[in-house]
């Protein structure tokens, strides 16, 4: 039996021993504790913090010692926040991954923690406190966030892109003209409604295939060829290719019915490229547009030659008058009478020049070239400007070189081109001018140089010197008599019988304008009527 | 003095027809006046030494007219000067062919002065 003496002495021995291990197992516990990354705490039910780990330390910036017996709400950045947090633990007895924010009390810098939280119990089972660890997420929410803002952003822009795609349907859908869009190789890659309407094929139909078999282009019923077709000229170039009403293209439907087009072609690989196409031809049926254009052409033709009439009756009176055959005239009336003839002299010319613009604006002006010698022609179109040449005290300098005299050239049509050439230095040239007229073969080409000292052409209007009734503004004042339609005579007589025409010129110091032909001289042309 | 030229005037326009007519009397000429092509048939039934002959003319135009005159054999000897205010001269290039008996003239161009001149020299090289 064991003495007193020797229990007690073995029960302080277990006790030592239990008090060791429990040291111990506190020790354990609380190197875990202190090394814990998260944040361990308890509460009472009134919130009060009983406990809470020393990493609470690197979270919020104070030491467990300033946190210990504080209410937990101070800490939550939304009050609210822990009531709805205790709220949805007594409903679910637990939490997991609760976001929360934290700071210091009176802090603005906050974190944003996940919370695992339990209600803590007694015996009785009532709630007593909660126990909860916290995990700092700022950085993740600071991710989630960006993502979220990514991805909101993705989807504005999906939504643009969308919206953009949609808008660019509808107004690719509903527009009158009609598109094509085709790859590198001339294949078409997509098609308008219009389009498809006008080439009487489906846009299913038509993907895939050659443009030419899709869009066949002819002129004068002739097909055009793939080295001439705008379409290709454009990929070609990487530029745009245009045609005009009055190049007189058409185009043929699947049913093999023509109509004509106006058409433009652009290739997108000078532009940057988009992927997958290379060409866009927007082209439209002008049919109308032409009819009302040879109405209006053919009205202007036929009231130009209805006007010719009175106008020559008035100028053959006028002259009756002038020279007196029908009674003796005072000095006067003489005068009076040559206005009047020389203002109707200027509205036949006016009749004329537009009788020659609507039969080159219909097409039907012919180009008949014969042997013909272009040193006659200058020196009569010059003799016939004498009167003025003399009266300006110009001087005029001539020089043909040998061998025109039997050039292929339609001579109504060059005479036109030397008369406007000519009349225009003379016109545009002040007082004491010189003017130069040379003709001269050169590199199998026949080259005609019409120069002046005149007031010359502004820079501004260089580039609309050809168009119809254009004048430019520095003569516009100087002479009024000027119709506009000289130099877009010269230039479709000359480009369409296979010449060229350019010039060079600076204001006040001069114009030279350079016309060339192949040494074979004019293209003819079949036509039915010429230019007067 | 020298005996005067006989000329046919073929022209529908009446103000064209008297300055035409007044100028080649005052230029000597015995004038015949005509104003559409079947007047102008009947007219040159007395051999005028020249025709002035417009083209557009109501009942006959002169295009017709000249294949008449082309057709009969003392007519087509007569040279014609053919005067019109249409620059569409292929129908009348055509009619005319390369004749040297026949010119064409485009009125509104053309100064009284300057068809007397034509028609003087005109005579000059078929006398």
């Amino acid at each position: 039996m064991l003495s007193f003496a020797t229990a007690r002495r073995r029960a302080i021995e277990i006790a030592d021993t239990i008090t060791r291990k429990l040291v111990e197992s506190e020790e354990k516990y609380r190197s875990i504790f202190d090394a814990l990354q998260d944040v361990y705490y308890r509460t009472d039910m009134e919130g009060i913090i009983t406990m809470i780990s020393p990493s609470i330390e690197k979270q919020i910036g104070l030491p467990p010692a300033q946190v210990v017996g504080k209410n937990a709400s101070d800490f939550y950045v939304d009050p609210h926040a822990r009531e709805t947090m205790l709220e949805e633990l007594q409903k679910k007895g637990v939490l997991n991954d609760h976001l929360i924010e934290l700071r210091a009390p009176g802090k603005r810098k906050h974190i944003n923690a996940s919370l695992n939280a339990r209600l803590l119990r007694n015996e009785k089972g009532e709630p007593v406190g909660v126990e909860g660890m916290l995990r700092d997420v700022t950085e993740r929410a600071v991710a989630e966030e960006k993502l979220k803002d990514r991805t909101h952003e993705l989807e504005t822009t999906k939504d643009r892109i969308e919206k953009e795609t949609h808008k660019v349907n509808a107004i690719l859908s509903s527009m009158g003209e009609s598109l094509i869009a085709v790859d590198d190789d001339g294949k078409v890659v997509l098609m308008n409604q219009a389009a498809s309407v006008m080439l009487r094929i489906a846009e299913g139909d038509a993907r895939g295939k050659k443009i030419e078999t899709i869009l066949p282009l002819y002129k004068n019923k002739v097909p055009i060829e793939e080295n001439e077709s705008p379409v290709y000229k454009a990929l070609r170039d990487k530029g745009i290719a245009r045609t005009f009403m009055h190049d007189d293209i058409y185009a043929k439907d699947k049913d093999g019915q023509m109509f004509p087009v106006v058409l433009s072609a652009t290739s997108l690989l000078g532009r940057g490229g988009v992927e997958g196409i290379s060409g866009i031809i927007m082209f439209r049926d002008v049919t109308e547009e032409k009819t009302i254009d040879t109405a209006k052409t053919e009205f202007v033709s036929l009231a130009s030659h209805q006007l010719r009439t009175p106008l020559t009756a008035i100028n053959w009176y006028t002259e009756m008058l002038i020279s007196g055959d029908v009674g003796k005239i005072n000095v006067e009336q003489k005068k009076y009478l040559e206005e009047i003839y020389h203002g109707n002299q200027r509205m036949v010319d006016l009749v004329s020049a537009l009788l020659n613009v609507s039969r080159i604006d219909l097409g039907t002006f012919a180009i008949e070239p014969e042997p013909t010698d272009l040193k006659a022609v200058s020196e009569s179109v010059i003799k016939e400007l004498e009167p003025m040449i003399v009266k300006k005290k110009m001087q005029v300098t001539e020089k043909y070189a040998r061998g025109i005299n039997k050039l292929t050239m339609d001579p109504k049509l060059i005479r036109i081109v030397f008369q406007n050439l000519l009349s225009n230095s003379v016109k545009y040239t002040p007082e004491g001018g010189k003017i130069g007229v040379s003709v001269e073969i050169k590199d199998e080409k026949v080259r005609i140089t019409v120069t002046d000292t005149g007031y010359g052409i502004p820079k501004a209007d260089q580039d609309k010197i050809f168009s119809k009734l254009y004048r430019a503004d520095n003569i516009r004042e100087k002479d009024a008599d000027g119709t506009g339609l000289g130099l877009y005579i010269v230039k479709a007589i000359i480009e369409q019988s296979g010449g060229a025409i350019s010039f060079i010129s600076e204001e006040n110091k001069g114009t030279t304008f350079h016309v060339t032909f192949p040494k074979t001289g004019m293209k003819a042309k079949q036509g039915v009527k010429g230019l007067a | 003095m020298p005996k005067s030229h006989t000329i046919l005037i073929v022209e529908d326009e009446p103000a064209m027809l008297v300055a035409l007519a007044d100028t080649f009397t005052r230029a000597g000429f015995t004038v015949l006046q005509a104003r559409n092509g079947e007047e102008g048939l009947v007219q040159v039934e007395k051999n005028p030494d020249i025709v002035l002959l417009d083209v557009v003319m109501p009942k006959m135009d002169g295009i017709e007219m000249l294949r008449r005159m082309q057709a009969d054999s003392f007519m087509k000897e007569i040279p014609v000067i053919i005067l019109t205010n249409l620059s569409d001269n292929e129908k009348i290039a055509k009619a005319i062919g390369g004749d040297a008996l026949y010119a064409i003239l485009i009125k509104s161009n053309w100064k009284l002065e300057g068809i007397v001149e034509k028609v003087k020299s005109r005579l000059e090289l078929t006398k």
